[in-house]
């Protein structure tokens, strides 16, 4: 059982070290998360400073990415908004994964009634586009941080649930949770020591595409301001607030949104690599 | 095919009643007391009062739902706040530029993704295939505001191809439409692809091309008509996607819609206009997944019978 496991495990190593794009993603995942844990140190300046004096500046070697219309250094900004990116969609994505997945798992574990109302409750979450939906959140909530993390996990929690209640109900019938079910296993042991580990791999799979949904959406809500007020050097909001500026200084503009692309574009092909190295029937 | 549609149109009235309940909530999961935002932040107790009596706002939760549900059901979406307009007034002089530019998205993303994704499956690992890929993944990663911008830049700012913002001119639409439909063509066209790898390696494709079949009639007529079933309900999704992605598009571009409305009343504070449009975009959706609904029906027949 343990070798099985662990060729398994090799299989799929194999599989995704193979696929060149996949493994591009995840050194720049790795990337994306150190440039945001030690932001605050490798930062050139305070990316608060304002000097007014040196605002709108293009490149040099003073500021590599040049200055905003406050003056302030686009690089440390830049740099300090991957902190608030990955701070802001790794809360939100959490909170969905474990909403959503405990929600799916419970319903495709116990079906009938429960089954039911938790899919009505999920069904009620899609019955709006989830921006829109998201946009109602922070209509009721208020605008702020705390608030894009709170819609934007929100509006994920669907599409956990309804992966983790699908791959549940396709593991439920295994012999080995009858098995586990005869030498007298609770049901909440069953769920976490037999089930959950195997629904994992679909699960993982998705919280790496919806990371990267979860990018856009919050930046989107920053870009119309709903999101992290200012000073925060919010990627979508130093999108927005170049936006004055845009043909004097394009890059006030073009910068941001690259760091956005690039991180999305990241997490997008590590789940599409792990889709493919887990499911190679998928892979076409 | 009757009575397929007219279950299926039962089944949207639950859907617009739990919106309308999400709307609703908002109002009054907001912080603050409704009565004293529509006072305003400085006004007296009593008028307070008087306001919370005027708009049975003193009433419980369900009653206030039931008449506001009623008052929508009539047409009545309320006064704005800012403004003192009737909110339906608001939102149906918005609706033609939102409504355009989701319609004009949709068709570009539709026709663009199809041609594309069939492109890309009947010539599998080609050097066009890849590319073809690189850029769908690139599309769905792009964010929205940002290629808006970039367009302008280009399009815009240096070629004086087309006019930076504003609605009402063809040349207005092209822009924002390319900006929004950027992503639901790579979507469209990634799933019209792997679809129709599926396709191909059916039965009846085999039979059709041994019965000395052209390649395109094989493809078009036989191939593309059944992997088009699945690209039908992702249609439907993205339509709501597109809704969303107006909000930021409309900003983009300076376009006098819905989208711009709501997060300019969302900032103001003007509830009644927010859940007016919310009702509005909301209930496009439901419609546009009926309608989906109803062509998947027809495109396969065995859902009907479900």
């Amino acid at each position: 059982m343990m070798e099985n496991s662990s060729s398994h495990f090799a299989t799929v190593r194999r599989q995704f070290v193979r696929n060149r794009a996949a493994v591009v993603g995840l050194v720049l995942i790795v990337a994306f998360i150190a440039t945001a844990l030690f932001a605050p140190l490798i930062a050139p300046y305070d990316p608060n400073a304002i000097a007014p004096a040196k605002s709108l500046q293009g490149p040099s070697a003073a500021h590599l990415l040049g200055t905003d219309q406050l003056g302030r250094d686009v690089l440390s900004r830049i740099l300090l908004g991957a902190q608030i990116t990955l701070v802001i969609t790794l809360a939100a994505v959490s909170l969905a994964l474990l909403l959503g997945a405990t929600a799916g798992l419970v319903a495709g574990f116990y079906g009938g009634a429960v089954d039911t109302f938790i899919m009505r409750c999920v069904d009620v979450l899609m019955s709006m586009p989830g921006f829109l939906l998201a946009i109602g959140i922070i209509a009721a909530l208020g605008v702020g941080t705390t608030n894009v993390i709170l819609a934007v996990g929100i509006y994920s929690i669907p599409t956990f649930a309804r992966i983790a209640r699908a791959s549940t109900l396709s593991t439920r019938s295994e012999e080995y949770i009858t098995a586990a079910r005869a030498i007298g296993v609770s049901n909440g042991g069953i769920m976490l020591r037999h089930v959950l580990p195997n629904i994992m791999p679909p699960l993982m799979v998705q919280t790496s595409l919806r990371m990267a949904t979860a990018i856009l959406t919050a930046s989107g809500l920053s870009f119309l301001g709903l999101g992290p007020q200012p000073p925060t050097p919010e990627w979508g909001a130093m999108l927005s607030g170049g936006r004055d500026y845009m043909t004097s200084a394009p890059l006030l503009v073009a910068i941001p949104g690259l760091a956005i692309l690039v991180v999305t574009l990241s997490f997008n092909l590590l789940g599409d690599g792990l889709r493919d190295a887990l499911d190679p029937k998928l892979k076409r | 095919m009757f009575r397929y549609i007219v279950r299926r149109l039962l089944y949207a009235v639950p859907v617009m009643l739990v919106v309308s309940i999400i709307v609703f909530g908002i109002l009054h999961i907001a912080p603050g007391d409704p009565a004293t935002m529509l006072a305003g932040e400085d006004a007296r107790p009593e008028d307070v009062a008087a306001i919370k009596a005027k708009y049975g706002l003193d009433q419980p939760l369900y009653v206030q739902y039931g008449v506001w549900l009623a008052d929508v059901l009539h047409g009545d979406l309320g006064k704005s706040l800012v403004t003192r307009r009737a909110v339906l007034a608001e939102v149906t002089a918005r609706m033609p530029a939102t409504a355009e530019l989701a319609i004009a998205s949709l068709l570009v993303a539709v026709t663009v993704g199809m041609i594309v994704g069939v492109i890309s499956a009947t010539r599998q690992y080609s050097l066009m295939d890849h590319g073809i890929m690189i850029v769908a993944l690139l599309g769905v990663s792009v964010p929205v505001f940002w290629l808006g911008l970039m367009l302008i830049l280009l399009f815009s700012v240096e070629l004086h191809w087309f006019p930076t913002g504003g609605a009402g001119t063809f040349m207005q639409l092209v822009l924002p439409a390319l900006t929004l439909g950027a992503s639901s063509t790579a979507i469209i066209a990634r799933m019209t692809r792997s679809s129709m790898l599926e396709v191909v390696r059916q039965d009846y494709i085999r039979t059709a091309r041994s019965k000395g079949l052209k390649e395109r009639v094989v493809t078009i007529r036989h191939a593309l008509k059944n992997a088009l079933i699945p690209v039908v309900t992702v249609v439907g999704i993205e339509f709501g996607y597109l809704l969303g992605g107006a909000v930021i598009t409309e900003t983009v571009f300076a376009r006098p819609g819905l989208g711009r409305l709501l997060v300019s009343s969302i900032t103001s504070r003007d509830f009644p206009v927010v859940q007016g449009t919310l009702m509005l975009l909301a209930g496009s959706f439901v419609l546009v997944n009926l309608l989906v609904d109803i062509v998947y029906g027809y495109l396969d027949p065995r859902i009907r019978y479900e």
